[in-house]
């Protein structure tokens, strides 16, 4: 193994290490689970309640992609708070492992929990809603999750590190959230709304949630699942710049608490 | 001489604890803006999705906008009122607050007085601004009603806050469960999802909860009239939820002092 690969997988395991401190299997099992499950469930539900049954199955996939994002993978953010609160940020700045690269390796344990949280919760509400088909169908397509997922993780940690030095440090995710809960055709049918439907166009979690609902339908969904890509590689990007912009800064003004 | 101290100087001590209390929250809410977003984004994004799937008809419109703002009210209070004990613990004040000369709950009251207002206020404010974009016909048939009604959702999203700030100060992982703790409300609460969608032997859950016949009154004040039943029974659950809260207060403060555990879970 490469001396770069020992460590960034060195600090993928720091990041397990960490996620266990920040989210015990307790809180993970017992608080981040019935989240998950209730927020599919309120979504489907509501899908029934407002546009008829019709719109339940509409709903229930939307739910999935806002378990999956909004609640399970929206912790990758304590990676970039961690060291903020701790006052670690001055040993990443300072060792020989890139910045970028300690703070997405520590990310993969959050992510790789996230999803097996959600083939949970997924499995839980689709059996207490009676949509055991439509989750076996949708089987297939959890590459297209797992997409939309990274996509979320990147631009979450993009946006955090971003604000990290400002109050607004947490406003980031939750803003990041809502918009995604409204604009990325979660609930919303697109189509409906001319300025939301824009909004959700350059954010992850809509080409993805598109794709996989093409597929669903056998339409074809290869150019939706490719713009998901590309908007995950942009947030990629995205991260790399802020967290470069964030070093400097930090070299520059001694700001390393942050604060 | 000191001696001890008349009822009348005694009562107005107290009301001077709870208005500050309840002033220095809302000052130290006011530097928190995610506390604002949370209470701000929530009934936008609600009532959009839920208007904008299908658009309702006007007596419906007019439930929708209720049900939002009060859904959005349980997530805030979750997030505010009912954080106040864990923000005094992160903030090593816990301690001092419980050894001060007048009550603790009095101060525990007051602060989620302060948080609820801050909560409300900024609820109102983004649903008349949203429901103004989507040019919904929301009607107001009885306004005086609704004003009752509205002091009502203040004072019980204050004892519930209260009560569930006390829950959150027996764990160290406060945060992970405020949020675990929105969607059984919004599921189970018979707001935006009425009681009929819920399975029948779960139809028990809204009855306990006072926001659901908050709703069901403010619901009928805003259209075709209100009834007393609904008030009634939300003025008693609150009433219960404020017993509930004070001696859950006390029995934590005393588990955390035998524990030697006041600033820590």
């Amino acid at each position: 193994m490469s001396t770069a690969l020992w460590r960034a997988a060195e600090a993928a395991r720091l990041g397990g290490r960490e996620f266990r401190a920040t989210l015990p299997p307790a809180a993970s099992i017992f608080a981040t689970l019935p989240k998950g499950v209730l927020q599919i469930v309120f979504f489907t539900v509501l899908g029934g309640v407002v546009a008829g049954e019709d719109h339940r199955q509409f709903a229930f996939v939307g739910g999935l992609v806002l378990a999956l994002t909004t609640t399970n993978t929206v912790n990758v953010i304590n990676v970039p708070f961690g060291d903020k609160y701790f006052s670690t940020f001055w040993r990443i700045r300072t060792g020989d492992v890139p910045v970028a690269v300690v703070l997405y390796a520590r990310a993969v344990p959050y992510l790789a929990v996230g999803f097996a949280l959600f083939l949970a919760e997924a499995a839980i509400a689709a059996a207490v809603l009676g949509m055991g088909d439509l989750a076996v169908r949708l089987l297939p397509w959890l590459p297209v999750f797992a997409l939309m997922a990274c996509g979320y993780a990147l631009l979450g940690i993009a946006a955090a590190t971003a604000t990290i030095a400002k109050r607004a440090d947490v406003l980031a995710p939750n803003i990041l959230g809502y918009l995604t809960m409204l604009c990325c055709g979660a609930f919303l049918p697109p189509g409906q709304v001319g300025w939301i439907d824009a909004v959700g166009s350059v954010l992850p979690v809509g080409h993805g949630l598109a794709a996989v609902r093409a597929g669903l339908d056998g339409r074809p969904w290869l150019t939706e699942a490719l713009l998901e890509l590309a908007i995950c590689l942009a947030s990629a990007v995205l991260g790399v710049l802020a967290v470069g912009v964030q070093t400097r800064r930090a070299s520059r003004h001694g700001h390393d608490d942050f604060a | 001489m000191t001696g001890p101290s008349a009822p009348g100087e005694r009562l107005r001590g107290a009301a001077w604890t709870f208005c500050t209390a309840a002033r220095t929250e809302q000052r130290g809410m006011r530097g928190n803006p995610l506390l604002l977003v949370n209470a701000g984004f929530l009934p936008v994004v609600l009532l959009v999705i839920a208007v904008e799937t299908q658009r309702p008809s006007p007596s419906r419109a007019t439930e929708i906008v209720t049900s939002v703002m009060l859904t959005a009210l349980w997530g805030s209070t979750v997030w505010t009122s009912g954080g106040v004990l864990r923000r005094e613990r992160t903030y090593g004040t816990l301690a001092r607050c419980v050894c001060g000369v007048e009550s603790p709950t009095v101060v525990l009251f007051g602060k989620s007085l302060g948080a609820t207002l801050y909560g409300v206020g900024t609820i109102l404010a983004a649903t008349v601004v949203t429901v103004l974009a989507l040019r919904l016909p929301v009607a107001l048939a009885h306004p005086l009603w609704l004003l009752v009604g509205l002091v009502v959702v203040v004072v019980s999203a204050t004892t519930l806050g209260a009560l569930l700030s006390c829950l959150f100060l027996l764990t160290r992982n406060g945060l992970v469960w405020s949020g675990a703790l929105m969607y059984p409300v919004f599921v189970l609460g018979g707001l935006l999802i009425p009681q009929d969608f819920l399975p029948v032997w779960l139809r028990w859950v809204p009855q306990l909860l006072s926001l659901r016949w908050i709703n069901e009154f403010l619901s009928a004040a805003a259209g075709r009239g209100p009834t007393a039943t609904p008030l009634v029974v939300a003025v008693v659950l609150t009433a219960a939820y404020g017993v509930l809260a004070r001696h859950t207060y006390r029995w934590s403060i005393d588990k955390a002092r035998q524990r030697g555990s006041l600033d820590h879970a």
